[in-house]
């Protein structure tokens, strides 16, 4: 069983990667997004691998099915072709920048990751939702009810934006 | 070498079963579509090719399978052809938690309702990538359409289904089922009809069906998100239409009508008579309502649907705790 | 423990406001009072609302909230704030009429979100509520209109605004992440008790130290600053008053709650204090080079972001109170500048250094309380700003960074400069052709002589307020 969850931990890791050099090199924003979608859905993979079902399904439904779906449509909604401004290849300086920023970040983190590793707590207990809702609702009730503030200043916030009233009305 | 573990072998059988009752059943669909509608417009519909026209829909498949497969210029060719595999694919994983009889069930996970929802949205995505990657306005309009409509139809759908799992107290759909009795009058139905309409209304704008099939209108945009497909690239988009009808008439029947319940029959007998009633409902509202326009479709979701079902939920809550005080 | 609504009134207070406005922006406004009318009362009752609750103590909400001396003193800090910045904002050219409401409503609520964090002992409450607050700016910032249209750089000004706190936060949950694998807890109370050596514990170091990055965003610190003088200088006068003054109390105060966690001689810690460091320097040299009166308060604020650094890095009780304090000559000091720059500028330009020649003969009260707030900045005596820099060395000499103490005087040296600037140019300069008429209305001298006697007669007395900031120092360190 241990081999098999190395094999699929692999798997994951391979969609997880890449996805997210589509995402970030893809010359079509489309695409960038299908690779997003990929990451995510290979991030989905590793809650289902740590026994936290929960977790991947939402990870599903809300990042895939909602979040992906509204940028998609905000794609759609701007020219999104391959032959757009954000099309064009970066200057090579910049593309070296970049690289020894990720290296950098991704060294430091990957060194860490390597030679100080934690202990692992053993195999993943699942928590149920039941679990999930009393934490939710209890110690992190604050929380959780500042989630909901966030998300009304986000709405009122674009719609004070974007929103403009039919003529004089 | 260790024998291959019983839940896999038990996944794997399932799995090959609904591949083949999702393509037996898109077979008998389009037959009785195509009779129904015949019917309501009085005609025969489909009466040449074998007994009442019953061949039809096979010679039809052969002929879809035989077509050339073509990609308009200036497509995307990754994305146009992944469209309708992402389409097609989810729709197997849809079926897995589907509880047909006492048991009988691919796979037994306690939040199977969650793993249905999740899944399901993967179908907008199809839609999206269809619509855009075939560089066609029909089909990016018809795209456009489908997300204003599946994001909002989303919320009510899920919602209605939220009001059952909170009275069941459970995200498993065997074990609301079983908590649900043999008569009529002990299904969900009883104590939750208003979650059990908006769930059937949202259900049809899930799933793209008329009288909310705006991102497909044929008489509009030609044929919406799948103009440009043909042969199997247009059959998968096809079947996947009808695994959704069926997967969403089965979470009906399992959340609202007793799933296998049902007195002297066998449990998947009534499952199937069960869901083959809604799925009839469901040919017989596309052929007699009207298309509505788009900015209805999205009033009736938005000012009617939505606070209906929050409504509902949020009564449902005050009941469940007000039976577990008392 | 019984959950007492006195206890919060504050926050509970601002909710009611933000209740009201809420309702009121769903409205066209025509059958209620506009505003910008009836607000700026509310909110200055909110200041006593906000001192019944003065000395609240405990713990709500499963262990994630705390009211302590610090978290009221902040609150009573913010509701002060929130009054002077929604007074100032009250006359506001460049705001249109119908999103009034609106305006109002996600300052209120952008006050609401740093008061809840004032309390926050919990890293995912303290997050969100961070959120809150910036959110409300993001909505906030482009809303200036020049000429009938949207103003394109206020509009510039809230994308930069968005993308930096879109890093700044993924960096931090990012790094929350980190902390919470390797120490397993995500309240602050338990996290001072772990090792936070990079020996011990290299990975919850790197966490933390990304997480910090975070509220280093918030704060404008070297070298997540590249958003404050765009910002300052995109977004309205009113506007910027402020982003410039109450979320950095919001970020102080979340940084002397995580400083509980720092000893002195740990990585992090001089990590801080370099980075303190560099954020004078830096900042002090830009602003020297600025003609725009809000780009040299954005860099500013940097180099006033490292002075706070000072107090932080100390590990004592003392270091604490100084940096709260020096938090609050930094609010009282950046309103009064504010204020007179919204009055000066009242058709709602960008005001230039040039713009303020021969202020002292156009709007001489407002002149002089600019010539305070520029004594104060630099850090002379008898002002707020004097004193809090004066708490802030003593308290951090001989802890082990006096190199640090050092660089924040040398950089004072370089501050006179650009801040008596400003007072050149008000005093000795005489007027061009193309200056901004002053607003030298009663409510215009008002605010400003009060702001400055604030600015004066905290720098002339300020044993009790700095009381308040050593008793709250001492209850996070005892």
């Amino acid at each position: 069983m241990e081999n098999m969850a190395k094999i699929v931990f692999g798997f994951y890791t391979l969609i997880i990667l890449g996805g997210s050099l589509v995402a970030v090199g893809a010359k079509s924003l489309v695409r960038a997004m299908v690779g997003l979608i990929a990451t995510l859905l290979g991030v989905a993979g590793m809650y289902m691998l740590l026994n936290a079902q929960f977790m991947a399904l939402m990870q599903i439904l809300i990042y895939v099915g909602a979040v992906c779906v509204l940028i998609f449509f905000a794609i759609m909604l701007t020219r999104a072709d391959a032959g757009g401004e954000e099309a064009a290849s970066a200057p090579l300086r910049q593309n070296l920048l970049a690289l020894t920023a990720v290296l950098s970040v991704g060294g430091i983190l990957g060194w860490l990751v390597l030679t100080r590793p934690l202990a692992t707590t053993g195999v993943p207990v699942e928590v149920s939702i039941e679990k999930l809702g009393l934490g939710l609702l209890g110690p992190y009730g604050l929380a959780f009810e500042l989630i909901s503030v966030v998300l009304l200043v986000s709405m009122a916030g674009a719609v004070l934006l974007a929103w403009e009233r039919r003529n004089g009305k | 070498m260790n024998a291959i573990p019983a839940e896999l072998l038990r996944i794997i059988i399932g799995l090959v079963a609904i591949a083949v009752s999702v393509g037996l059943i898109g077979l008998v669909m389009v037959w009785v579509e195509r009779k129904v509608a015949g019917h309501i417009q009085r005609r025969p519909g489909p009466y040449e090719v074998g007994p009442n026209g019953l061949i039809q829909p096979l010679c039809d498949a052969l002929k879809l399978v035989g077509k050339q497969l073509f990609m308009p210029k200036g497509a995307d060719p990754i994305l146009f052809w992944l469209a309708p595999v992402l389409a097609f694919l989810p729709v197997l994983l849809l079926f897995l938690p589907l509880p047909v009889g006492d048991g009988l069930q691919t796979l037994d996970v306690n939040l199977g309702l969650l793993l249905i929802l999740a899944f399901s949205g993967l179908a907008v995505l199809s839609v999206l990538l269809a619509g855009w990657a075939s560089n066609n306005k029909y089909g990016l309009l018809g795209a456009a359409r489908g997300v204003a409509q599946a994001v909002a139809y989303e919320i009510p759908l899920l919602l209605s289904v939220l009001a059952v799992s909170f009275v069941a107290g459970s995200l498993d759909l065997a074990h609301v089922v079983k908590l649900q009795g043999t008569w009529p009058w002990n299904w969900n139905i009883m104590t939750q009809p208003l979650a059990f309409l908006i769930y059937i209304v949202s259900a049809l704008g899930e799933t793209n069906r008329a009288p909310f099939d705006l991102p497909e209108a044929e008489s509009e945009l030609t044929a919406g998100f799948h103009t440009e497909y043909s042969g199997m690239g247009f059959g998968l988009f096809f079947l996947a239409e009808y695994a959704n009808m069926v997967v969403v008439c089965s979470v009906a029947t399992a959340l609202f009508l007793g799933g296998w319940h049902g007195p002297v029959l066998p449990g998947p007998v009534w499952f199937v008579l069960k869901v083959s009633a809604l799925m009839l409902l469901m040919v017989f509202v596309r052929w007699t309502y009207p298309r509505v326009r788009f900015d209805q479709l999205l009033v009736i979701n938005w000012k009617w649907l939505l606070p209906l079902a929050v409504a509902n939920l949020l009564l449902t809550a005050f009941f469940v705790k007000l039976a577990q005080f008392a | 423990m019984v959950f007492n609504p006195i206890q919060i009134v504050p926050e509970l207070y601002q909710l009611l406001l933000i209740l009201a406005l809420f309702f009121q922006s769903l409205g066209d406004g025509s059958e209620t009072p506009p505003a910008e009318r009836w607000l700026p009362f509310f909110a200055g009752f909110g200041i006593f609302v906000a001192i019944v609750s003065w000395g609240a103590e405990g713990l709500l909400f499963g262990g994630a909230y705390k009211l302590d001396a610090l978290s009221q003193f902040m609150k009573l800090a913010i509701s002060a704030g929130f009054y002077v910045t929604v007074l100032n904002a009250s006359r506001q050219p460049s705001l249109e009429e119908r999103k009034r409401p609106d305006y109002f409503m996600f300052l209120a609520l952008s006050a609401w979100g740093l008061m809840i964090l004032s309390s926050a002992v919990e890293l995912i409450t303290i997050y969100l509520a961070l959120e809150i607050s910036s959110y409300s700016l993001y909505a906030v910032i482009p809303l200036r209109n020049t000429g009938g249209k949207g103003d394109p750089r206020a509009a510039e000004a809230g994308i930069k605004y968005i993308l930096f706190g879109a890093v700044a936060t993924a960096m931090a949950l990012y790094g929350f992440s980190y902390i919470l694998a390797s120490q397993h807890t995500s309240y602050i109370s338990q996290l001072a008790q772990c090792n936070w050596t990079w020996d011990g514990a290299p990975m919850a170091v790197v966490g933390l130290s990304l997480f910090l990055g975070g509220m280093f965003y918030k704060l404008a610190l070297f070298p997540f600053h590249f958003w404050c003088p765009d910002v300052y200088q995109g977004a309205s006068n009113e506007t910027a008053g402020f982003v410039a003054t109450l979320p950095k109390l919001g970020a102080v105060v979340v940084l002397v709650r995580l400083a509980t966690l720092l000893k002195p001689g740990l990585e992090i810690t001089t990590l801080l204090a370099v980075l303190g460091a560099l954020s004078m320097t830096y900042g002090n040299l830009c602003a020297l080079a600025q003609k725009d009166l809000k780009r040299l308060l954005g860099f500013s604020s940097v180099a006033h972001a490292g002075y706070i650094m000072v107090g932080l890095v100390s590990g004592t009780a003392m270091g604490l109170s100084a940096a709260v304090f020096y938090a609050l000559a930094y609010l009282v000091m950046n309103l009064l500048c504010f204020w007179v720059i919204s009055r000066v500028a009242s058709d709602g330009r960008n005001l230039q250094l040039d713009d303020l020649n021969g202020l002292y003969k156009r709007a001489p009260a407002l002149a002089f309380a600019l010539g305070v707030g520029a004594f104060a900045l630099v850090g002379l005596p008898p002002t707020i700003g004097f004193m809090g820099k004066f708490f802030l060395i003593t308290s951090a000499w001989d802890h082990g960074y006096n190199w640090l103490v050092i660089t924040l005087v040398v950089n004072s040296a370089i501050a006179i400069y650009y801040y008596l600037g400003l007072v050149r140019h008000a005093y000795t300069h005489e007027a061009g052709a193309d200056v901004p008429t002053p607003d030298n209305s009663a409510f215009s001298v008002a605010g400003a002589s009060i702001l400055a006697a604030v600015v004066l007669v905290l720098g002339l007395l300020p044993s009790r307020v700095f009381d308040f900031a050593i008793l709250a120092g001492k209850q996070l360190l005892p």
